[in-house]
């Protein structure tokens, strides 16, 4: 498992080829920027998408909004809770 | 002009509503997840009365036009019923809307009041609690003149129009409930099948294949808040099977998740609407599942037209299967298609009792259909009365006095080695008045140049595409269909 720092570069790098974000490169996307809502422009169609994304490559599995909310709200968010579900694995 | 008659026939769509709810005494009537939240026809009435008290407490003209833009599906499921209650008319709405786009619907439908489920409290609103439903705001909104509807409208669906300008499609109780029974005829649909609803119930297709026939016909269903996977693995665990209408994209995703082939096999019967279904993405389902994916055409004017039918996947580009019972389809000759395939292709007509009343929009008369609609889109029918669609006559590029439609040039595109999805558009040039464009995703490496070879060879030279872009994915909107306006933009370099 990589550490906090690295996981969040590749946490972006994720985001950017999943939601196939060609003109956004991971270094411009903050470690607290909001996903949703923010200057990322994503939508519900991204949400889905970046859901089965993440269930596929971290085997996090979201299954309200209200949990969508807060694990995707950031970089720093989701990559805490990858960080977290991996080591109670 | 028609508020008097709105009101008089509301309260039998409701009596129809509490009679189907009240013979639906199973505890999970309705399932909804993430809750889980089981609730039998008499507990949902019960909460569909809740909800009529509460709105009933804000005091508005009878036979309100209400604009509805609630997201939250249970929330709507309660709601829609509970405004007939009261004999209102409810303007079903997106509730994603941009507030520009919001301010258009108002001005276009000038409705008594909004009723939205936003957590913020606009001044002058009244808040509806209804634990566990998110919080309602209604608020009542003052105009000089109210949205004239024909007589018998009992809902008013909203659908995007020419120009940018939303349009109103005025419904009677008689047409939705016809609408509902095509539908489950159809398909089988019953009080012990049970449907998954994963698209908007908002959205005519959501509205006509899950929301009404679960109100008016009582068949069960599972609401999911999200068509997030593990909502989907949590209701496939439970069922063995569910009638699951999609869009492609819902499908590509959940073919590309992690839920499992045995459980995905559970989705049955499995339509697709909303935009064309990429032959792919049936015969991976049907590989996958072992049951077909079938393409599912119908129209917010005129509610379900045609679905597949065949037990094994037969899906073909273009095809959209045979008319459902209950709905008769003429193909009528155009214009446009008078030098070419007249005899073969036609504009699609549809008849049927499910034809919505008209187009209805503030400060116009209504503009009826009387039970015939004419739809924009063109079409064929095979010897066994499959309607097979070739092209949407407002899709149609005039190159120079040349008509090309983009679905052929799409057809031709897409066959193309190497291509997985193309779009092609109208772009504007100061010689031929328009030209046609192309955009594709395609495999790595794949090339414009080689293309166009193939489009020369296939095509005849003003169908060839002038301008042709490679991208590495299509521009969608929130609801998942492709971002013409903005693909638009790419292909004019604007």
């Amino acid at each position: 498992m990589p550490d906090l720092l690295q996981l969040k570069q590749e946490i972006k790098s994720f985001i950017v080829k999943r939601l196939r974000l060609t003109d956004v490169s991971p270094e411009s996307i903050g470690d607290a920027d909001p996903l949703f809502g923010g200057g990322l422009d994503l939508d519900s169609v991204d949400l889905l998408d970046l859901v089965v994304g993440v269930e596929k490559e971290y085997g996090i599995r979201i299954a309200s909004a209200a949990e969508g909310r807060e694990i995707l709200a950031s970089v720093n968010s989701l990559a805490e809770h990858i960080s977290r579900s991996h080591a109670s694995a | 002009m028609s508020a008097l008659r709105a009101r008089e026939s509301s309260p039998d769509l409701f009596a129809l509503v509490q009679r189907r709810l009240e013979r639906s005494p199973r505890l999970d009537f309705l399932q909804f997840l993430p809750g889980p939240l089981n609730l039998s026809g008499p507990a949902l009435l019960a909460e569909i009365r809740r909800a009529s008290d509460a709105i009933s407490r804000v005091r508005l003209p009878p036979g309100a036009r209400i604009l509805v833009q609630i997201s939250h599906p249970l929330a709507l499921l309660v709601t829609l019923p509970a405004l007939w209650n009261l004999g209102y008319v409810p303007i079903l709405s997106e509730a994603s809307a941009s507030p520009s786009d919001q301010q258009s619907r108002l001005e276009q439908f000038s409705p008594h009041a909004v009723l939205q489920d936003s957590q913020e409290a606009p001044a002058g609103s009244q808040s509806i609690f209804l634990p566990p439903l998110p919080l309602l705001r209604l608020l009542p909104i003052a105009a000089r003149s109210r949205l004239p509807l024909p007589t018998e409208t009992v809902l008013v669906r909203t659908t995007s129009g020419s120009a940018g300008r939303p349009r109103g499609v005025a419904l009677s109780a008689r047409q939705m409930l016809a609408d509902a029974r095509n539908i489950s005829g159809t398909l089988q649909l019953s009080t012990s099948t049970r449907s998954l609803a994963a698209i908007p119930l908002s959205h005519a297709y959501g509205f006509s294949t899950l929301l009404t026939p679960c109100l008016f016909l009582g068949i069960p269903l599972v609401l999911l808040e999200h068509p997030f996977p593990e909502l989907l693995r949590k209701a496939l665990g439970r069922h063995q099977a569910l009638f699951f209408p999609g869009v492609p994209l819902l499908f590509d995703l959940l073919l590309a998740s992690r839920v499992s082939d045995n459980l995905l096999s559970r989705l049955s019967p499995a339509v697709s609407a909303g935009a064309p279904l990429p032959c792919e993405t049936a015969r991976k389902f049907a590989e996958r599942t072992g049951n077909p994916l079938r393409n599912f055409y119908g129209a917010s004017e005129c509610g379900a037209i045609s679905c597949e039918r065949s037990p094994k996947n037969g899906a073909r580009p273009g095809g959209v299967g045979a008319p459902l019972k209950g709905v008769r389809v003429a193909l009528e000759p155009t214009r446009e298609m008078s030098r070419g395939a007249a005899g073969r292709s036609g504009r699609i007509v549809v008849r049927g009792s499910a034809v919505a009343l008209g187009y209805v929009g503030a400060g116009a008369r209504p503009r009826l259909f009387r039970g015939r609609f004419q739809t924009c889109d063109l079409g064929r029918k095979d010897s066994a009365g499959r309607i097979f669609l070739e092209g949407r006559l407002d899709r149609m590029i005039n190159v120079g006095g040349r008509k090309v439609f983009p679905e052929e040039v799409e057809r031709v595109l897409g066959g193309a080695p190497g291509v997985r999805e193309v779009v092609v558009l109208s772009i504007a040039d100061s010689l031929r008045g328009e030209l046609v464009a192309a955009a594709v995703v395609g495999v790595h490496g794949l090339r414009e140049a080689t293309l166009l070879r193939y489009c020369r060879k296939h095509l005849t030279a003003y169908r060839v595409p002038r301008r042709l872009l490679l991208l590495p994915a299509l521009p969608r909107t929130a609801r998942g269909k492709v971002d013409t306006a903005r693909l638009h933009s790419l292909l004019t370099g604007r």
